[in-house]
């Protein structure tokens, strides 16, 4: 047998493995390097992007937890000028690596906006819109906590750009699968899931909260039960292909979500503990179809229903 | 390797462990250049030094590094150079003293700490004829009372051209005021924060720092750990 094939179709652009990088854990790329040729992943996923630069929360930003991560990172970024005008055309170099460019927003213009502008822009794969973000003129719900607004973002988004959109949706809800569905009939072309899952932690000493905002979203291998369960769920109910997240630390991880449905997955906080963790994850499921003598990784997507 | 510098380690042995989930920045007490080889000094203050307190000699370490900006040097020879430390923080101050010594610099170590048996490294510091200067807040050693107290008056008294500064917070806050009546040529903090990547990818060290009439939050594990201490900020 040649070697397999891991290389996987997306709506508008093709991966060659089905490994990217998990929003908001790996930058914009480059501060991993020098640590591996980045260009090997299947694709790479921004930080998220709002319309203004956010300085993010100031005050504690992290809490480790068993087997997890709280962040309240705030969507500490550049903002939309200055990532167009300095960091895309540093992305664009990056031979044969798709960028989906994660975008967030607090009212349903600015997604749009983030949409249209981004639409016009050279060497972008694709847009990642984060809906796990409060509505701030709807009384600060977030976007992906129900269908209908989910729905909102997505026309809104879908009107402005031919890019293929998939949308990320949050697991802080009772019925994933029902806001999966719905956003697919607006015309997302993917789902990614899941965001980070709602959590808090509370210091001994001082009685009180550890982060300024009380909560945070918790990330890392704790959350992969979850996330994998959500996947299964959203897998039975959508035709669009899936990008699975949440925990992933080996390939081992990996494989059962594409067994759970995921066309591809995103490696998150496995980053931040072990900068190589994606080529290692790309490598084992290369060396795992060789073994089983599976032809084209593809054919496993969806396996276990 | 250079003072000032950290090292991001794995404390567990198992590769597949979560237990913890991150790696712990601990700073260069110690290093060879030349030899390539390095020594940390650490305190057992939770789950991860635990576990790696509990490492055999003859293991292998998982570490990133080293990593973040290192402690400036006076340009000239024969500075006369302050130390300040509170407890842990006086590790990474002796590789910069040993750098300093290099430059003939006159250095006086000002350390503070709990109680005796938190003072850290005096005879090694004394050993590159670095007076020692030494507080603990029970008396138990040296003059009782805060590292800080009187220490403006030292600072003037030595003619004092440079300052290095690491340990907990509250000590730099209180240090913080002293370094401009001082008249110093430089003054640099050591900063540390919880931190997660160490590669400047997850945005979650953050510093503040003042930036005009303002403020700006600057990664530690990039930008520092060692800061101007002019530019940081301790507004709540």
């Amino acid at each position: 047998m040649s070697k397999p094939d891991l290389s996987l179709q997306m709506p508008g652009f093709v991966m060659k493995n089905p490994v990217t990088t998990a929003s908001g854990t790996f930058g914009y790329g480059s501060e991993y390097a020098p640590y591996f040729d980045i260009t090997r992943l299947g694709a790479l996923t921004t930080k998220a992007l709002t319309l203004a630069p956010r300085e993010g929360n100031p005050g504690r930003r992290l809490i480790e937890t068993p087997a997890g991560l709280i962040n309240s990172i705030g969507l500490m970024n550049p903002g939309l000028d200055a990532f167009c005008r300095t960091v895309l055309p540093d992305l664009r170099k990056l031979e044969k690596l798709p960028i989906i460019v994660n975008i967030s927003g607090n009212a349903v213009a600015e997604y749009a906006e983030l949409a249209e502008r981004l639409s016009a822009e050279e060497g972008i794969a694709a847009l990642e819109v984060n809906i796990s973000c409060p509505n701030v003129k709807g009384g600060g719900m977030v976007f992906g906590s129900s269908p209908q607004s989910a729905v909102d973002v997505t026309k809104a988004v879908r009107a402005k750009t031919k890019l293929p959109i998939f949308l990320k949706l949050t697991p802080n809800v009772g019925d994933i699968a029902a806001i999966a569905e719905a956003v697919e009939a607006a015309g997302a072309d993917g789902i990614s899931l899941i965001n980070t899952v709602l959590a808090m932690a509370i210091d001994l000493k001082t009685r009180k909260p550890i982060l300024d905002a009380v909560s945070g979203g918790l990330s890392g291998p704790a959350v992969m039960p979850i996330a994998l369960r959500m996947v299964y769920q959203v897998y039975q109910r959508v035709k669009v292909p899936i990008i699975g997240m949440g925990g992933i630390s080996t390939w081992q991880d990996a494989l059962q979500f594409i067994f759970a449905g995921a066309s591809a997955v995103a490696v998150g906080t496995a980053n931040l503990v072990d900068p190589t963790a994606a080529v290692a994850i790309i490598e084992g499921l290369e060396n795992y179809c060789a073994a089983q003598k599976v032809e084209r990784l593809s054919e496993l997507i969806g396996a276990a229903h | 390797m250079q003072p000032g510098q950290f090292v991001h380690l794995r404390v567990q042995a198992e590769a597949r462990s979560f237990d913890p989930l991150l790696r712990r920045p601990i700073s260069l007490a110690d290093f060879d250049a030349e030899q390539g080889c390095f020594d940390l000094i650490y305190q057992v203050v939770g789950r991860g030094t635990e576990i790696l307190s509990r490492r055999l000699p003859g293991e292998v370490l998982d570490i990133l590094g080293p990593i973040g900006r290192s402690f400036p040097l006076p340009g000239s020879q024969y500075p006369i150079v302050a130390l300040v430390a509170g407890g842990l923080g006086v590790p990474p101050l002796y590789p910069l003293a040993k750098e300093l010594i290099a430059k003939k610099a006159k250095i006086v170590l000002f350390l503070g700490a709990r109680s005796e048996p938190q003072l850290l490294m005096l005879d090694e510091f004394a050993a590159l004829g670095v007076e020692c200067r030494v507080f603990t807040d029970d008396g138990s050693a040296g003059r009782q009372g805060r590292v800080t107290e009187g220490l403006l008056d030292e600072l003037r008294a030595l003619q004092t051209d440079y300052l290095y500064a690491c340990g907990p917070m509250p000590m730099l806050r209180s240090l913080h005021p002293l370094i401009a009546p001082a008249h110093l040529r430089g003054a640099w903090f050591s900063l540390e924060t919880h931190m997660a990547c160490g590669v400047g990818a997850c945005l979650g060290c953050t510093v503040k720092l003042k930036e005009g009439e303002g403020t700006r939050l600057a990664l530690l594990c990039q930008e520092g750990p060692v800061f101007a201490a002019e530019e940081v900020s301790f507004d709540v």
